[in-house]
């Protein structure tokens, strides 16, 4: 619930400042993130090196200790958030700049906000659900690098076919 | 300590199948293209859906 609703806030707090784009057209818009989307993807395969924002530090443990279950939404909502820990790819920076650039409505940033918070809490569903944890972490490493490039490349598609619907 | 090596838990091949970490990727990836190819607003959270996948190796 935590990751959701951090998920949630980022979403609305960019909607809110998508609003800043709306002078600009669509197709200027839409162009914009198409071309952010490709660059995202150029970076995650390592042709471009691009230094990005994050918070280098991981949510503290001690979070978890004082109080178990608030600590659990409280961790959860901070992983949500994508701003208060390490950002190790490049398709959530992809995201943020089209929630930015795209003007939609405040529904649709929430969305992709609470899309975000269940995207990242699909990962510990799914590591629980192999019954086999430390087997399911070893499977990570070896496909984690065809998430991360296979994920950029879908946003830029998908964002590419949404740009085609505003021409 | 007995040196012995835990035992390690099998898991039947499609429970494996169904939860390798490729499998929710796939999913999305495939949920994305669908809902953008009819211009969906849902496009919007499948996206983000797999951005916040794509963050799997970090806590």
């Amino acid at each position: 619930m935590g990751l959701i609703a951090g998920g949630l806030l980022s979403g609305l707090v960019l909607g809110a400042l998508s609003g800043l784009s709306a002078p600009l057209p669509p197709a200027w818009r839409y162009g914009a993130i198409v071309g952010v989307a490709l660059l995202g993807l150029l970076r995650e395969t390592g042709v471009v090196t691009i230094r990005m924002p994050q918070n280098a530090r991981q949510v503290p443990q001690d979070v978890l200790r004082r109080n178990p279950s608030r600590g659990a939404l409280r961790f959860g909502f901070e992983l949500g958030t994508g701003v208060r820990t390490y950002v190790s790819a490049t398709a959530p920076y992809v995201l943020a700049v089209a929630v930015l650039l795209g003007g939609q409505r405040l529904q649709v940033a929430a969305l992709a906000g609470l899309g975000f918070g269940v995207g990242r809490a699909a990962t510990p569903l799914f590591r629980r659900a192999s019954g086999a944890v430390e087997g399911w972490d070893a499977d990570l490493g070896t496909r984690l690098r065809v998430i991360t490039v296979g994920g950029c490349a879908v946003l830029a598609a998908g964002f590419g076919l949404l740009f085609l619907h505003q021409l | 300590m007995t040196g012995q090596p835990s035992p390690v838990r099998r898991v039947p091949p499609v429970r494996r199948w169904a939860t390798d970490p490729l499998a929710p990727g796939l999913v999305l990836a495939v949920g994305a293209m669908l809902a953008a190819a009819y211009g969906h607003p849902l496009t919007w959270a499948v996206l983000g859906g797999l951005a916040g996948y794509t963050l799997s190796g970090s806590v």
